[in-house]
């Protein structure tokens, strides 16, 4: 199914409309819960998420221009439907934290995505437990170099991200030096 | 072409592995990407549920989202809701008896107003007469009658006895016509009315 077959299928109404309502869910459905889940959100919240970008992208069907690209139109519509979500989480986290309960929930180990009191086993014990700090940090940059592995295109990185792909091939570029300061010690350690 | 820097050939090892690491920057790359692929592999896989492709099936319904068949124009909706109102069995049965509910009350208001009349010819109108003193008053009322419905004259018969017939008569154009054609002048007024009287009654 084409894209302009989808979005004529998204605006007609009838069958054709949840045949293509349902074959956009599954396709993209799993990349946008992905990256949801890579931004932080527990899988509970990404299946929430994903439903309010699906019901999005019908309402703004209409104003989708067929001379754009619908994959950037959509991730466009996921990223910004992140964005709020994760506002609005935030707002409910401070309505019902107090300061004493911040200070709790700072110091409690499940909220740290790694122990750096524990030392490291080996370089590679010593990289994950880095990475995994860095990706807490910065998960946008994680999960793009996540794509990388895997392979992904850089267009359609780019589209995920909502940069062009110059930006995005620049941006890639520059991650070895934001993982750097995460995982200094242990390259001495390789080094050595 | 541009020689490629440190940064970028760590991009491109870190997309593809090198089996035999020829640099720092490969060796490092390669740490960073079996790192990142032990965290992809170990979390777990986001998959969209039938579940909530229902919900939001459900949802899209209920804000009118998902339309039950394709949305024409606004003016091209409206015609065929009409072209399928007027096509429904409902309409048609609806049609008809609208036309016989009409017919029917059409019908009662001019034997309504044929009854008026009778009464008016009873109580001795003030219009002008016509006086037929014929063999049979009945055959000759009909006869009229007759003439009346195909010229498309109003009138109303009332048998007073049975020897006396009043037709009153609306003087129309077709009905002044039909009497000019009998060699009948018809009086003044709107209205006249023909008394048919029997040879036997008549003195």
């Amino acid at each position: 199914m084409t894209d302009e077959a989808i979005i004529l299928a998204l605006t007609g109404g009838g069958p054709h409309q949840t045949a293509a309502l349902r074959r956009l869910y599954q396709k993209k459905g799993r990349e946008f819960g992905r990256f949801f889940v890579a931004k932080g959100l527990s899988h509970a919240d990404a299946d929430d998420v994903l439903q309010e970008t699906m019901l999005k992208v019908l309402k703004q069907v209409g104003t989708f221009r067929s001379d754009g690209s619908l994959n950037s139109w959509l991730w466009q519509i996921a990223r910004n439907t992140l964005i709020d979500f994760q506002r609005q989480k935030m707002r409910s986290t401070e309505d019902t934290l107090d300061d004493d309960q911040w200070l709790a929930a700072e110091a409690n180990p499940a909220m740290q995505t790694t122990d750096p009191t524990r030392p490291a086993k080996s370089v590679d014990d010593c990289v994950t437990k880095g990475l995994a700090k860095f990706a807490s940090k910065d998960p946008e940059r994680a999960y793009a170099l996540e794509l990388v592995i895997e392979g992904v295109d850089g267009k359609e990185i780019a589209d995920r991200l909502g940069r062009t792909e110059t930006a995005t091939r620049q941006y890639l570029t520059q991650s070895r030096k934001h993982i750097a300061p995460f995982i200094q010690d242990c390259l001495q350690l390789l080094a050595a | 072409m541009t020689e490629k820097t440190e940064d970028e050939k760590w991009l491109d090892a870190l997309a593809a592995s090198a089996d035999q690491p020829s640099s720092k920057t490969e060796l490092e790359a390669g740490v960073i990407r079996a790192s990142l692929l032990q965290t992809i592999n170990s979390r777990p896989i986001y998959e969209p549920s039938e579940s909530g492709f229902q919900r939001l099936l459900s949802d899209a319904r209920q804000q009118r989202l998902i339309y039950p068949k394709k949305s024409p124009s606004r003016l091209q909706g409206v015609i065929n809701a009409v072209y399928e109102f007027l096509a429904t069995p409902a309409c048609v049965m609806a049609s008809v008896t609208l036309i016989v509910g009409l017919s029917v009350t059409a019908g009662w208001q001019a034997d309504q107003l044929h009854d008026t009349e009778a009464e008016t010819v009873r109580g001795g109108s003030s219009a002008g007469q016509i006086s037929q003193v014929v063999p049979s008053p009945q055959a000759a009322a009909a006869a009229w009658q007759k003439e009346f419905l195909e010229a498309g004259v109003t009138h109303a018969v009332s048998f007073e006895t049975q020897g006396r017939i009043l037709i009153r008569i609306k003087l129309s154009a077709a009905a002044i016509d039909l009497l000019a054609s009998k060699r009948i002048q018809p009086p003044a007024g709107e209205w006249c009315t023909l008394v048919i009287e029997s040879e036997k009654v008549k003195p």
